[in-house]
């Protein structure tokens, strides 16, 4: 049985970003030693590459372009982690939340926009072909996937019947949502991985374009888009538990640890399915989003609602 | 106390980086300027009591901005470059009609009696908002959306010179589409 | 100082390598990738990615120049290798690492290249074309200088009819998985090409294709078995790395450097990589959402669209991507599966500089019409050898 959701002082927002980048780094960890799997080296070897890259990223200069768009790029590089703290505000460990705001799902699909803004940024502050490809290609993406989020965010708030998160996750103590509505589910998840660019929705900064938005990022702003792609999957992956997957619910363990494990749980798999699945091409993929996606997502509310009606 | 300096600083944000829009030299810095300023609108909106109203203006406004920017190259040649150019046209006539209409609605604000609160607000304020608009013409409203959207994708439609007989032959008869991008579903 | 040295030392487990491949350099630059993939280290996908900056091959004028000039982009701390010789190669990459670890050199190299930098700044120029004022202009002028000194682009209509910014990219002679010394010089509008014009960039001796051993070889013109599956596995690796499949690009270059770690393989170790490229062969023509992506990617000459006229001439020879790719894969198993003809002729120099020949002539118009990224995909599909272009242009010339 979960406990009802409660807002603590903002003096413990200090440990909130302290959690996201540890989660982000454990992130990172997985994903480095998969590659070194793949490439038949030993799995530790690759989990430490985080720290390497950290280290050798600080290490490195700046690179400089002619006549790049300074603010917009430094903007662009820095928001990505500055959106992330914004975003988790609303995500409960537990019973315990920063904001309790009253539209909480909105939030934070307001931050996800703004990330739309953040990686254009990056690919236009360079003044560079292939970075200006990179995120255009992204752009191109996030309209595609942008409304089959919106919809499948709006199915559990219709179902909890309030945009409060507190109140999402009170309404499943009987059956968790991801069991009844499975699309939304799907969707939010391909959405969180699409909104990181990342896996299989990585086109923007993808290897047929020379990196794309990264193609002239160095140094320290390098360091702070590659944290803040895997922090911004880890808050997708947060969000996802509170959302689908019953919050703190579960048996034995206090709240707090089951949103954390549930959280490590989903998160894994999205580091994961970067390396089953080929990266997809935006120009592709938009007939298919905007065919076959968005009408699933319509049913999917459309059953919700009909459920929460009756019911 | 801190509310008052909170909502006058973003008041000033809205308004300078509104001037900024108009002074930049960049598209791309204009676009981002108006976004901040809308930013800045919609805090104040949700700090007035409207948060569902607020953080959707926001959204919306930097979903907006971000397709802006997908425009702003397809269509404005060379002017997102950081070249000093000048957005304003017939600016004589432009400052007396905004500077009229800014005269006329200050003085509306500050000269009418506006009635005094009677009760107390609403719990939930947006329902009573959205009711007390919209309320005796709900159906209305409800068809209205569904209906101009329609209207914007048919206007699409028409205008775009490429039609179906372009794409599947005179007959509508062609296997595949002739595009000149494949679309992922080939339809 | 403490943190300094410990974070040098964390930064020097993974350095992320550059790498200019000259035409005939190629055996280099696999025995490079080899070693960069048994260290843990990153091939880098542009200069301001990478830390080391490796040129594999002695290479020509144009390509030293585009070379140093990529070396010149590159963000400190940085060093520079030149690999030539397949011995010592672990030494030489150990020396690059002590370079990049040495904090107080870097530090003076790098006081050394800002000094340099802002001597030639180009803002003298720029004052001068400002003395020349327009006056009463507000919408600019046509041959008015951008920021930075760089002209502004000229407007031209796209497909659509509407009027476009026009830019000139040229694309290569370094991108990652991109045929060596090739150069694309595409105009764009947007990221779709609309004329491209292929060339190769000069190098005057190209060493052979010696296996393994030092150039001092006898060189054999004609490509064995073996040499031929070690390429096709390359060109496989740079479809599917850029199709986005990172793990099957990974799986097939572990497998191109396991073939060419053994030159004389044995049976047992025939068979193991026989159905190890078998397995991936499999895997790949399984995969539904790579048969999607790659979908109608045709490299017949007949430009772009998915409505290929059958009638008209196909100057390659090819089916599409996704076949030819399939097509490497299995003729690189069949190959490996026969360890006895391992050492025979398999492709004469001749045909296969014909083949790349012909490839190169009809590109331009292939990639007319296309992005930015299809067109990186079918360059890597036409599997172009110029290493064989280069070598029977010197050869005719010798």
């Amino acid at each position: 049985m979960t406990e009802p959701i409660v807002q603590v002082s903002p003096i413990w927002a200090i440990l909130a970003p302290i959690a996201v980048l540890l989660f982000a780094l454990a992130a990172a960890a997985l994903n480095g030693a998969l590659v070194a799997q793949s490439a038949g080296r030993p799995f530790r070897s690759g989990a430490s590459a985080p720290l390497g890259q950290v280290a050798r990223l600080l290490r490195q200069r700046r690179q400089v372009t002619v006549a790049a768009d300074v603010l917009l790029w430094r903007i662009g590089a820095g928001g990505l982690v500055v959106v992330t703290f914004l975003k988790i505000l609303v995500i409960p460990l537990g019973p315990w939340t920063l904001a309790d705001l009253g539209v909480g799902v909105v939030w934070f699909n307001t931050m996800d926009v703004m990330i739309w803004a953040l990686f254009w940024l990056i690919g236009w502050g360079a003044n560079s072909a292939h970075a200006l490809v990179g995120g255009y290609r992204f752009l191109s993406l996030a309209v595609s996937y942008e409304l089959p989020l919106m919809f499948a965010l709006i199915a559990p708030a219709v179902a909890a019947q309030s945009l409060r998160v507190g109140d999402v996750v009170a309404a499943q103590h009987d059956l968790w949502f991801v069991i009844w509505m499975p699309v939304a589910f799907v969707i939010f998840c391909g959405s969180v991985i699409a909104f990181s660019s990342w896996g299989p929705f990585a086109t923007g900064a993808g290897r047929d374009i020379a990196g794309g938005f990264l193609v002239d990022v160095s140094g320290v702003d390098r360091l702070l888009i590659l944290t803040g792609r895997y922090a911004v999957l880890t808050a997708g992956a947060a969000f996802a538990v509170p959302l689908f997957l019953g919050g703190g619910g579960g048996p034995l363990l206090p709240d707090w640890l089951w949103t954390i494990v549930k959280t490590a749980l989903v998160l894994a798999a999205f580091v994961a399915i970067r390396h089953r699945v080929p990266t997809i091409r935006p120009d592709r993929f938009a007939e298919v989003a905007w065919i076959i996606v968005l009408p699933a997502a319509l049913l999917q509310v459309l059953v919700v609602a009909l459920i929460a009606v009756g019911g | 106390m801190l509310v008052d300096i909170l909502f006058w600083g973003l008041a000033v944000v809205a308004v300078a980086s509104g001037v900024t829009v108009f002074v930049v030299d960049s598209m791309a810095r204009a676009t981002y300027a108006l976004a901040v300023s809308f930013i800045a609108v919609g805090i104040m909106l949700v700090m007035v009591g409207l948060e569902y109203i607020g953080i959707i203006t926001i959204l919306m406004m930097v979903m907006e901005m971000a397709i802006m920017a997908v425009y702003m190259v397809m269509y404005m040649g060379m002017n997102p470059a950081l070249l000093p150019m000048d957005m304003t046209h017939s600016k004589r006539w432009s400052a007396v009609l905004a500077t009229g209409t800014f005269v006329l609605l200050a003085a509306g604000i500050l000269l009418i009696p506006w009635p005094a609160r009677v009760g107390a607000p609403a719990v939930d304020l947006v329902t009573s908002l959205g009711e007390a608009i919209m309320g005796p013409k709900m159906l209305a409203m409800l068809t209205i959306s569904p209906v101009l959207f329609a209207t914007i994708i048919a206007g699409l439609v028409i205008a775009n010179p490429r039609g179906r007989y372009d794409r599947w032959g005179d007959n509508l008869k062609r296997g595949t589409p002739n595009d000149p991008i494949r679309g992922g579903l080939g339809r | 100082m403490g943190v300094t040295s410990v974070l040098a030392r964390w930064a020097s487990a993974n350095v992320h390598v550059l790498i200019v491949e000259v035409p005939g350099g190629e055996q280099w630059r696999m025995l490079l990738e080899t070693e960069l993939d048994r260290r843990g280290w990153t091939v880098a996908l542009s200069p301001a990615d990478a830390d080391l900056f490796a040129v594999c091959g002695v290479p020509g004028k144009e390509l030293r120049a585009a070379s140093d000039f990529l070396w010149n982009q590159m963000p400190g701390p940085r060093s520079r290798v030149a690999v030539t010789t397949s011995l010592a190669l672990p030494a030489l990459l150990d020396a690059a690492v002590a370079h990049l670890v040495d904090d107080s050199l870097q530090r003076a190299e790098a006081r050394a290249r800002s000094r340099s930098t802002a001597a030639e700044t180009p803002k003298s120029h720029i004052q001068e074309h400002e003395s020349v004022s327009h006056e009463g202009m507000d919408h600019g002028d046509m041959d008015m200088q951008g920021p930075g000194g760089i002209p502004l682009a000229g407007g031209g209509d796209d497909r659509d009819g509407l009027e476009m910014d026009v830019l000139n990219v040229p694309l290569g002679p370094l991108l990652p998985h991109w045929p060596a010394g090739l150069v694309v010089d595409c105009v764009l509008q947007g990221d779709v090409i609309v004329s491209a014009q292929a060339r190769i960039l000069d190098a005057p001796f190209a060493p052979g294709y010696a296996p393994n051993k030092e150039s001092s070889q006898v060189k054999m013109p004609d490509e064995d078995a073996h040499q031929r599956t070690v390429r096709l596995c390359d060109h496989a690796s740079n479809v599917l790395a850029l199709a986005g499949w990172q793990t099957a690009a990974q799986e097939a270059r572990r497998l191109r450097n396991d073939l060419l770690s053994n030159d004389v393989p044995q049976e047992a170790h025939a068979t193991n990589s026989a159905t190890a490229i078998d397995r991936l062969r499999r895997r790949v023509e399984r995969s539904m959402l790579l048969r999607w992506s790659l979908k109608n990617l045709s490299l017949r000459g007949t430009g772009s669209g998915a409505d290929a006229n059958p009638l008209t001439p196909n100057p390659t020879g090819y089916g599409d991507v996704r076949n030819r790719l399939v097509g490497w894969l299995t003729e690189a198993s069949t190959l490996t599966g026969t360890p006895s003809a391992q050492q025979s002729p398999v492709a004469s120099l001749s045909d296969r500089a014909q083949e790349a020949q012909r490839a190169l002539a009809a590109l331009p118009e292939l990639l007319v019409g296309t992005d930015l990224g299809t067109a990186r995909l079918l360059i890597a599909g036409l599997g172009l050898d110029i290493a064989a272009l280069v070598q029977a242009h010197e050869r005719a010339h010798d």
